[in-house]
């Protein structure tokens, strides 16, 4: 079993950023390895509650996101200076994911084999 | 040795990311390590599109991955990827249509995953 981490940067409506790193993050748990998902800058948007995309016109892939629990995909993580950039807090988010300070992030980053960006 | 996975993330209209991915790809054969696979995954699933058509004094695209995939390097198209971008799977030129647990299988093999974006 490898250490794996998915970094997202991206804001959940730009381009496919944020479903493209859900299907990643998916796969890495269906077959068994240890998959984290990081999340830094506007990608904390897509772990806000009460999002609405139909409404733009988007399909509504938010709802999938939540399928990490089923898939016990359980080291969620977020940038704790995104949180209070977009003035979010811990029980604004769909799913539980820790935040992490700048140096947790080094160390969840140094524990790893493979990082991956999408 | 090290055994490699590399990923393109980038559309064909990426000529830098392409030739950089091409050049990383025959260094790492010349220099003895393996490419066990290069996958499309996100805008690079273009790459598989027959669609594309490029004029004599572009890039040639088509070249690079004829090349490479001469050299016996695996050519993987993400499944899942290509679908979400409506882009036509029965016609993928070089690229073997594969699913994300395949890719990922190999990446969790690899000794090193690049992605080229």
């Amino acid at each position: 079993m490898i250490n794996i981490l998915v970094l997202s940067q991206h804001s959940p409506f730009d381009d496919m950023h944020i479903r493209d790193a859900l299907d990643m993050t998916l796969i890495f748990a269906a077959i068994e390895q240890n998959i984290s998902w990081l999340f830094t800058g506007p990608a904390v948007l897509a772990l806000k509650e009460n999002q609405n995309p139909e409404s733009l016109g988007l399909k509504n892939y938010f709802k999938s996101i939540k399928t990490l629990e089923i898939y016990d995909v359980e080291n969620i993580y977020v940038c704790e200076k995104s949180l209070l950039d977009y003035n979010l807090s811990k029980n604004d988010l769909t799913i539980n994911a820790k935040p992490l300070n700048f140096k947790a992030q080094s160390q969840l980053i140094s524990a790893q084999q493979q990082v991956v960006n999408l | 040795m090290a055994r490699f996975v590399l990923s393109l993330h980038c559309a064909p209209s990426d000529h830098d990311t392409t030739q950089r991915l091409f050049k990383f790809a025959t260094t790492c054969l010349e220099q003895g390590h393996s490419v066990d696979t290069i996958f499309l995954y996100q805008q690079g699933v273009y790459h598989a599109s027959e669609d594309i058509n490029l004029a004599t004094d572009e890039l040639a695209i088509a070249s690079l991955w004829q090349t490479l995939h001469k050299r016996g390097i695996k050519l993987m198209l993400c499944i899942t990827a290509a679908e979400k971008r409506g882009l036509n799977i029965a016609a993928t030129n070089l690229f073997t249509v594969a699913g994300l647990a395949e890719f990922a299988m190999l990446a969790s093999e690899a000794d090193k995953w690049v992605q080229f974006k």
